[in-house]
Protein backbone atom coordinates (compact mmCIF):
# COMPACT_ATOMS: atom_id res chain seq x y z
CA UNK A 1 0.00 0.00 0.00
CA UNK A 2 1.42 3.38 -0.97
CA UNK A 3 2.35 5.59 1.93
CA UNK A 4 0.61 8.92 1.53
CA UNK A 5 0.79 10.73 4.84
CA UNK A 6 3.79 12.33 6.53
CA UNK A 7 3.74 13.72 10.05
CA UNK A 8 6.41 16.06 11.38
CA UNK A 9 6.99 17.27 14.93
CA UNK A 10 9.10 20.43 15.33
CA UNK A 11 9.96 21.61 18.82
CA UNK A 12 12.93 23.91 18.16
CA UNK A 13 12.84 27.61 17.41
CA UNK A 14 13.55 29.05 13.92
CA UNK A 15 17.23 29.65 14.79
CA UNK A 16 17.78 25.90 14.66
CA UNK A 17 18.70 24.26 11.37
CA UNK A 18 15.72 21.96 11.99
CA UNK A 19 13.39 24.59 10.55
CA UNK A 20 15.22 24.57 7.22
CA UNK A 21 15.27 20.78 7.19
CA UNK A 22 11.55 20.57 7.90
CA UNK A 23 10.79 23.09 5.16
CA UNK A 24 12.78 21.15 2.60
CA UNK A 25 11.38 17.76 3.60
CA UNK A 26 7.82 19.10 3.61
CA UNK A 27 8.26 20.74 0.21
CA UNK A 28 9.60 17.51 -1.28
CA UNK A 29 6.76 15.49 0.22
CA UNK A 30 4.13 17.93 -1.05
CA UNK A 31 5.66 17.86 -4.52
CA UNK A 32 5.36 14.09 -4.40
CA UNK A 33 1.67 14.61 -3.59
CA UNK A 34 1.87 13.41 -0.02
CA UNK A 35 -0.27 14.84 2.74
CA UNK A 36 1.93 16.70 5.21
CA UNK A 37 0.93 17.37 8.81
CA UNK A 38 3.25 19.49 10.93
CA UNK A 39 2.87 19.93 14.68
CA UNK A 40 4.70 22.68 16.54
CA UNK A 41 5.34 22.52 20.25
CA UNK A 42 7.74 23.96 22.83
CA UNK A 43 9.96 26.59 21.15
CA UNK A 44 8.76 25.26 17.82
CA UNK A 45 5.72 27.54 18.08
CA UNK A 46 8.02 30.46 17.26
CA UNK A 47 8.16 29.16 13.69
CA UNK A 48 4.84 30.89 13.07
CA UNK A 49 7.02 34.02 12.67
CA UNK A 50 9.14 32.38 9.95
CA UNK A 51 7.69 33.31 6.57
CA UNK A 52 9.23 30.47 4.55
CA UNK A 53 7.95 27.98 7.08
CA UNK A 54 4.44 29.45 7.04
CA UNK A 55 4.39 29.43 3.26
CA UNK A 56 4.15 25.64 3.52
CA UNK A 57 0.46 26.23 4.14
CA UNK A 58 0.06 27.70 0.66
CA UNK A 59 1.77 24.60 -0.69
CA UNK A 60 -0.73 22.32 1.05
CA UNK A 61 0.77 21.46 4.43
CA UNK A 62 -1.39 21.45 7.53
CA UNK A 63 0.25 23.18 10.45
CA UNK A 64 -1.02 22.84 14.01
CA UNK A 65 0.58 24.14 17.16
CA UNK A 66 0.23 23.49 20.87
CA UNK A 67 -1.81 26.37 22.28
CA UNK A 68 -0.42 25.75 25.78
CA UNK A 69 3.15 26.32 24.57
CA UNK A 70 2.03 29.29 22.46
CA UNK A 71 0.40 30.98 25.43
CA UNK A 72 3.51 30.39 27.57
CA UNK A 73 5.48 32.29 24.92
CA UNK A 74 2.89 35.00 24.16
CA UNK A 75 2.41 33.66 20.66
CA UNK A 76 -1.19 34.39 19.89
CA UNK A 77 -3.61 34.65 17.02
CA UNK A 78 -2.80 38.16 16.07
CA UNK A 79 -2.10 40.17 12.97
CA UNK A 80 0.92 38.81 11.24
CA UNK A 81 0.29 35.15 11.99
CA UNK A 82 -0.47 33.30 8.79
CA UNK A 83 -4.08 32.35 8.31
CA UNK A 84 -4.57 28.61 8.35
CA UNK A 85 -2.30 27.80 11.28
CA UNK A 86 -4.39 25.79 13.68
CA UNK A 87 -4.10 26.54 17.41
CA UNK A 88 -4.57 23.02 18.73
CA UNK A 89 -3.32 20.77 21.49
CA UNK A 90 -1.41 17.57 22.25
CA UNK A 91 -4.58 15.73 21.29
CA UNK A 92 -3.99 16.87 17.72
CA UNK A 93 -0.44 15.49 17.85
CA UNK A 94 -1.82 12.17 19.08
CA UNK A 95 -4.16 12.05 16.10
CA UNK A 96 -1.41 13.01 13.66
CA UNK A 97 0.98 10.37 15.01
CA UNK A 98 -1.78 7.79 14.72
CA UNK A 99 -2.95 8.53 11.20
CA UNK A 100 0.28 9.15 9.28
CA UNK A 101 2.33 6.53 7.49
CA UNK A 102 5.66 8.11 8.46
CA UNK A 103 6.51 10.36 11.37
CA UNK A 104 9.61 12.47 11.84
CA UNK A 105 10.54 14.35 15.00
CA UNK A 106 12.90 17.32 15.04
CA UNK A 107 13.68 18.08 18.68
CA UNK B 1 -8.70 0.63 14.41
CA UNK B 2 -5.25 -0.65 15.20
CA UNK B 3 -3.09 0.51 18.07
CA UNK B 4 0.04 2.31 16.93
CA UNK B 5 3.19 1.74 18.99
CA UNK B 6 4.97 4.94 19.87
CA UNK B 7 8.39 5.05 21.53
CA UNK B 8 9.46 8.26 23.23
CA UNK B 9 13.15 8.30 24.13
CA UNK B 10 14.39 10.72 26.78
CA UNK B 11 18.18 10.98 26.79
CA UNK B 12 19.03 14.31 28.33
CA UNK B 13 19.57 15.24 31.95
CA UNK B 14 16.69 17.05 33.66
CA UNK B 15 19.09 19.48 35.32
CA UNK B 16 20.11 21.58 32.35
CA UNK B 17 17.02 21.61 30.22
CA UNK B 18 13.30 22.14 30.60
CA UNK B 19 12.31 19.95 27.70
CA UNK B 20 12.08 16.66 29.61
CA UNK B 21 8.86 17.84 31.20
CA UNK B 22 7.57 18.71 27.74
CA UNK B 23 8.57 15.29 26.44
CA UNK B 24 6.55 13.68 29.23
CA UNK B 25 3.60 16.02 28.72
CA UNK B 26 3.67 15.13 25.03
CA UNK B 27 3.76 11.43 25.95
CA UNK B 28 0.61 11.83 28.05
CA UNK B 29 -1.07 13.57 25.12
CA UNK B 30 -0.09 10.78 22.72
CA UNK B 31 -2.16 8.30 24.72
CA UNK B 32 -5.32 10.23 23.78
CA UNK B 33 -5.52 8.56 20.37
CA UNK B 34 -5.31 4.82 19.68
CA UNK B 35 -1.62 4.78 20.55
CA UNK B 36 0.38 2.49 22.81
CA UNK B 37 3.00 4.76 24.33
CA UNK B 38 6.29 3.63 25.83
CA UNK B 39 8.74 6.11 27.35
CA UNK B 40 12.38 5.03 27.49
CA UNK B 41 14.80 6.71 29.88
CA UNK B 42 18.25 6.28 28.40
CA UNK B 43 21.70 7.82 29.03
CA UNK B 44 21.34 10.94 31.20
CA UNK B 45 17.56 10.67 30.89
CA UNK B 46 17.61 8.19 33.79
CA UNK B 47 18.35 11.07 36.18
CA UNK B 48 14.69 12.10 35.83
CA UNK B 49 13.76 9.01 37.79
CA UNK B 50 15.59 10.13 40.93
CA UNK B 51 13.74 11.79 43.83
CA UNK B 52 14.34 15.28 42.41
CA UNK B 53 12.50 18.38 43.52
CA UNK B 54 12.25 20.50 40.36
CA UNK B 55 9.82 22.93 42.00
CA UNK B 56 12.62 24.22 44.24
CA UNK B 57 14.37 25.71 41.20
CA UNK B 58 11.05 26.56 39.54
CA UNK B 59 11.62 23.87 36.96
CA UNK B 60 8.58 22.30 35.27
CA UNK B 61 6.87 19.37 36.99
CA UNK B 62 7.71 15.76 36.28
CA UNK B 63 5.63 13.89 38.91
CA UNK B 64 2.25 14.79 37.46
CA UNK B 65 3.14 13.61 33.95
CA UNK B 66 4.70 10.33 35.07
CA UNK B 67 1.74 9.52 37.33
CA UNK B 68 -0.76 10.38 34.59
CA UNK B 69 1.14 8.34 32.06
CA UNK B 70 1.05 5.33 34.36
CA UNK B 71 -2.70 5.76 34.91
CA UNK B 72 -3.23 5.87 31.14
CA UNK B 73 -1.31 2.60 30.68
CA UNK B 74 1.81 4.22 29.29
CA UNK B 75 4.92 2.09 29.77
CA UNK B 76 7.91 3.57 31.58
CA UNK B 77 11.20 1.83 30.92
CA UNK B 78 14.69 2.59 32.19
CA UNK B 79 17.79 1.34 30.44
CA UNK B 80 19.71 -0.87 32.87
CA UNK B 81 23.15 -0.01 31.49
CA UNK B 82 22.46 3.71 31.78
CA UNK B 83 21.49 3.24 35.44
CA UNK B 84 24.58 1.14 36.21
CA UNK B 85 26.98 3.54 34.51
CA UNK B 86 25.68 6.29 36.78
CA UNK B 87 25.38 4.15 39.91
CA UNK B 88 21.69 4.92 40.27
CA UNK B 89 19.38 2.68 42.24
CA UNK B 90 17.19 4.96 44.38
CA UNK B 91 14.51 5.52 41.78
CA UNK B 92 11.43 7.47 42.80
CA UNK B 93 9.10 6.00 40.21
CA UNK B 94 8.00 2.47 39.47
CA UNK B 95 9.54 1.75 36.09
CA UNK B 96 10.49 -1.39 34.24
CA UNK B 97 14.24 -1.85 34.02
CA UNK B 98 15.40 -3.50 30.82
CA UNK B 99 18.71 -4.30 29.23
CA UNK B 100 19.88 -2.20 26.29
CA UNK B 101 19.13 -5.13 23.98
CA UNK B 102 15.56 -5.30 25.20
CA UNK B 103 15.18 -1.52 24.92
CA UNK B 104 16.55 -1.62 21.39
CA UNK B 105 14.21 -4.45 20.51
CA UNK B 106 11.16 -2.56 21.72
CA UNK B 107 12.18 0.62 19.92
CA UNK B 108 12.81 -1.30 16.72
CA UNK B 109 9.30 -2.72 16.87
CA UNK B 110 7.71 0.70 17.33
CA UNK B 111 5.77 2.40 14.55
CA UNK B 112 6.84 5.88 15.63
CA UNK B 113 10.00 6.91 17.48
CA UNK B 114 10.34 10.37 19.02
CA UNK B 115 13.69 11.21 20.55
CA UNK B 116 14.21 14.11 22.98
Amino acid sequence: MEEKKLGILLSTSPESENTYTVIKIAEAALLAEKEVYIFLMDDGVYNVNHSDFCNLIDKGAQITLCTHNAEERNVSRKEGIKEGIDFGSQYDLAGIAHKVDRFLAFN
Amino acid sequence: MFMKKIAVIIRKSPFNMLRNSEALRMSVGLTLAENSVSVFFVDDGVYILLPNQPEIIKSPVIDKHIETLSLLNGKLIADEESLKERNLDNLKYKVAIMSSDEVFDMIEKSDVVICW
